[in-house]
C-alpha cells in the first residue's frame, strides 16, 4: 500500500484586499480540491450575483449549496493535495482575537502563504509601518511559523503587466523587511509572481512570464519541508479534559505535543506532583500500547483521582517531568500588544492562556519597549506599553503553572494575554526564573 | 481588521515610512492612506468548534434542543456537526458553525455554549474566512 502523504496546515496572511481569499479560491480550483463542474456552477451563480471579479473569492461560500444538495460535509477546513502532500488552509480573519485560536487551538501553522499585492498603490499600504502585510509578518515569526511562500500577486494588473522589473522591486523591498523580522530570505522564504485572479504560476507556469525559471506556488508548496515530529523529545501531553467513567474512572483526555506515551511508563503530572503508572491508552475507542506527537488520546493512570489531574496540568515523563513556574517564580516573554484601551503598565494582572491553562498573571517587570520594525531596543524600563508595541516583559503568576521555555517545546512556550473577553497580547516563552519557595 | 488595529484608528494619522525608511509625503502617501483607509462589512466565516457534554447520551437531542438555539442567540449558524468518540466510551461533538467577524472573536459564541448546564466546555479550534 502507498504511504499516506504527509499533512501540512497552511494559513494565508497578508494585507486587506491584496489577494487573498481570490489566492486561496483559485489554488482550490487548480488541485482538483473544488471541481470543473462545480467552478462553472459557481462561477454562474457569481454571475448571477453580479460579482463576477470576485468569482474565485466567492468559492469559499460553498456552503449554501452544500446544504442545498445534502452532500456530506467533511468537517476539516478547505484540503487539497499536491504530488507529495496534503494541506489544509486556512483564510485567516483579520481580527486581533482570533488569534487565540491560533495558538491554543489546534490550527498552529507549518507555514503561511504571505501575499503582497504588486499594485503600487497597494504594496505601499501593505508594507508601509503600520500594514498589515508588516504586522502579519511579524506575528508570523512571534507565532512560531519557520517557512513563509511570499506570493507577489496582481502580476496582471495593468501598471504591473507581468514585468520583471516589478516583481525584483517588490521582492528587494519585502526582503528588508522579511529580515528585521528575523527570517531567513535564503532558506526559510520562497518569492514567487502570480496572478491569482488569472492563474499565472499557480500550478502551471505562466505563458505571460517566460522570464521566471522559479517554481509555481504549487510546487513551491509541495517542495515545503515537512516538519518532524517531535517524537525523541520528553513526553508532555497538555490535558484538555477529565473525565469520570464508570468501568474506566478518571480518564484525561489530551494531545500528545512531544515525545511518545507507552503503557507501563511512569508519569508525573504538574503541577500536582502525582505520580503513577500509565495502564492504558485509548484513541477513538481502540486500546493502544503508545502513542505519537497529534494523537489526541484518553488514558488511564493508576490512583489518580479527580483532584490530581485537571485542564491545564501537563502529563510527562517521572523521569523528565514539565517546568511548573510559581508565585515566587518569574517568566520573561517577549510579546507584542496587539489590543488594549489604554495601556499595559506594572501591576497589570489579566489571564495568560497557554496550551490549555490559562492563570492570572501580573506584569511585574516591563524590561525593554522594542522597535516593531527593526527590533532594536527603544526603550530600557518603559512606563507603560501600548497597541503595536513588542516588548520584553517579566510575569509573575498568581498560583502554579505548567509551562515550557519556548526554545525547549515551542508547544508549551507560547502564550495568549487575555483580558475583558478579548485578546490583549501574544508572545513566547523566553526564560524562566526559579524563586525561593 | 488590522491585527494591531488599525484600519479605523486614530493611529493612521502617523507618517508613513517605506521598506527604506523613507517618510511618503504628499500624493504618494494620500494614495496609501486611501489604501488603509478602506472599510469592508464583516466577513463571513467558519469555525470548528469542539464541544465536550457533561453526559454522552442522547447527543443529537442536546444539539438540536439547547445548543443550536444558543448559536443561533449569538448570531451564529449552526451549520453540521459530528459525534466522535475519543475514550473509554467518552465522546466529543465537533461542530461546524457560520458566524460573522467581529469584537471578541469566537468568545461570546464559546461561552454561550460552555454555559449550557448540559454542556462541560466549548472551545473554537479552528477558524477561517469563507466569503
Ligand atoms: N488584477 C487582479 N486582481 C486581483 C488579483 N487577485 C485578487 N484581485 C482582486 O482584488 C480584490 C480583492 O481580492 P480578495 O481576494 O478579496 O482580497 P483579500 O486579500 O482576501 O481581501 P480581504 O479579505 O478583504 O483582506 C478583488 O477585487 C479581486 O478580484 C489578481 O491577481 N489580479
Ligand atoms: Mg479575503
Amino acid at each position: 500500500m502507498a504511504k499516506e502523504k504527509p499533512h501540512m496546515n497552511l494559513v494565508i496572511i497578508g494585507h486587506i484586499d491584496n489577494g487573498k481569499s481570490t489566492l486561496m479560491g483559485h489554488l482550490l480550483i487548480k488541485t482538483g480540491a473544488v471541481s470543473d463542474r462545480e467552478a462553472r456552477e459557481m462561477e454562474k451563480m457569481a454571475k448571477d450575483l453580479d460579482r463576477e471579479s470576485w468569482k474565485f473569492a466567492y468559492f469559499m461560500d460553498r456552503l449554501a449549496e452544500e446544504r442545498k444538495r445534502g452532500i456530506t460535509i467533511d468537517l476539516a477546513f478547505r484540503k487539497f493535495e499536491t504530488k507529495n502532500k496534503y494541506f489544509t488552509i486556512i483564510d485567516a480573519p483579520g481580527h486581533a482575537d482570533f488569534v487565540k485560536n491560533m495558538i491554543t487551538g489546534a490550527s498552529q501553522a507549518d507555514a503561511a502563504i504571505l501575499v503582497f499585492s504588486a499594485k503600487t498603490s497597494e504594496f505601499a499600504a501593505a508594507i508601509s509601518d503600520n500594514g498589515q502585510g508588516r504586522e502579519h509578518a511579524f506575528l508570523a515569526k512571534t507565532l512560531g511559523v519557520k517557512k513563509l511562500v511570499l506570493a507577489i500577486n496582481k502580476m496582471d494588473d495593468a501598471s504591473v503587466n507581468y514585468a520583471e522589473d516589478r516583481f525584483n522591486e517588490v521582492k528587494a523591498e519585502i526582503v528588508i523587511l522579511l529580515k528585521v523580522v528575523g527570517y531567513n530570505t535564503d532558506a526559510d522564504v520562497t518569492f514567487l509572481p502570480v496572478s491569482a485572479f488569472k492563474g499565472d504560476n499557480l500550478a502551471e507556469p505562466s505563458e505571460n512570464m517566460k522570464w521566471w525559471k522559479g517554481p509555481t506556488l504549487v510546487d513551491a508548496l509541495d517542495s515545503l519541508p515537512v516538519p518532524e515530529k517531535p517524537t525523541g523529545k520528553p513526553l508532555r501531553i497538555p490535558v484538555q479534559d477529565v473525565y469520570k467513567i464508570k468501568g474506566a474512572g478518571v480518564v484525561p483526555v489530551g494531545r500528545v505535543e512531544t515525545g511518545m506515551m507507552k503503557v507501563g511508563m511512569q508519569c508525573v503530572i504538574a503541577p500536582t506532583n502525582f505520580l503513577g503508572e500509565l495502564r492504558s491508552i485509548e484513541m477513538h475507542h481502540e486500546a493502544m500500547q503508545s502513542a505519537e506527537p497529534g494523537d489526541n488520546v484518553g488514558f488511564n493512570i493508576r490512583g489518580i483521582t479527580m483532584k490530581d489531574i485537571f485542564r491545564g496540568c501537563v502529563v510527562a515523563d517521572a523521569k523528565n517531568p514539565c517546568t511548573v513556574i510559581g508565585p515566587q517564580d518569574r517568566l520573561t516573554a517577549q510579546v507584542i500588544v496587539i489590543w488594549h484601551p489604554t495601556a499595559v503598565a506594572l501591576g497589570y494582572t489579566p489571564v495568560v492562556h497557554s496550551h490549555t491553562a490559562q492563570i492570572a498573571c501580573k506584569f511585574v517587570e516591563l524590561s525593554k519597549k522594542l522597535d516593531g520594525k527593526t527590533g532594536q531596543v527603544l526603550e530600557d524600563n518603559p512606563q507603560f506599553i501600548k497597541k503595536g508595541d513588542a516588548a520584553i516583559v517579566k510575569l509573575q503568576p498568581i498560583k502554579k503553572f505548567p509551562l515550557e521555555k519556548y526554545k525547549d517545546f515551542p508547544e508549551l512556550g507560547r502564550i495568549a494575554v487575555r483580558d475583558m473577553g478579548r485578546t490583549v497580547s501574544v508572545g513566547v516563552v523566553l526564560n524562566i526564573e526559579k524563586g525561593e519557595e | 481588521m488590522s491585527l494591531f488595529g488599525g484600519v479605523n484608528d486614530a493611529a493612521d494619522s502617523h507618517v508613513i515610512i517605506n521598506a527604506q525608511n523613507v517618510i511618503l509625503k504628499g500624493p504618494e502617501r494620500e494614495k496609501i492612506m486611501a489604501e488603509k483607509k478602506k472599510v469592508k462589512p464583516p466577513k463571513t466565516l467558519m469555525g470548528i468548534f469542539d464541544i465536550i457534554p457533561e453526559d454522552f447520551d442522547a447527543l443529537d437531542d442536546l444539539m438540536k434542543n439547547l445548543v443550536k438555539p444558543a448559536v443561533e442567540k449569538e448570531e451564529g449558524f449552526l451549520e453540521t456537526y459530528k459525534i466522535e468518540p475519543i475514550a473509554f466510551g467518552a465522546k466529543k461533538i465537533i461542530a461546524r458553525i457560520l458566524l460573522k467577524e467581529r469584537t471578541g472573536g469566537t468568545q461570546p459564541l464559546e461561552d454561550a455554549i460552555s454555559n449550557l448546564e448540559e454542556v462541560q466546555r466549548a472551545e473554537c479550534t479552528m477558524v477561517s474566512i469563507i466569503s
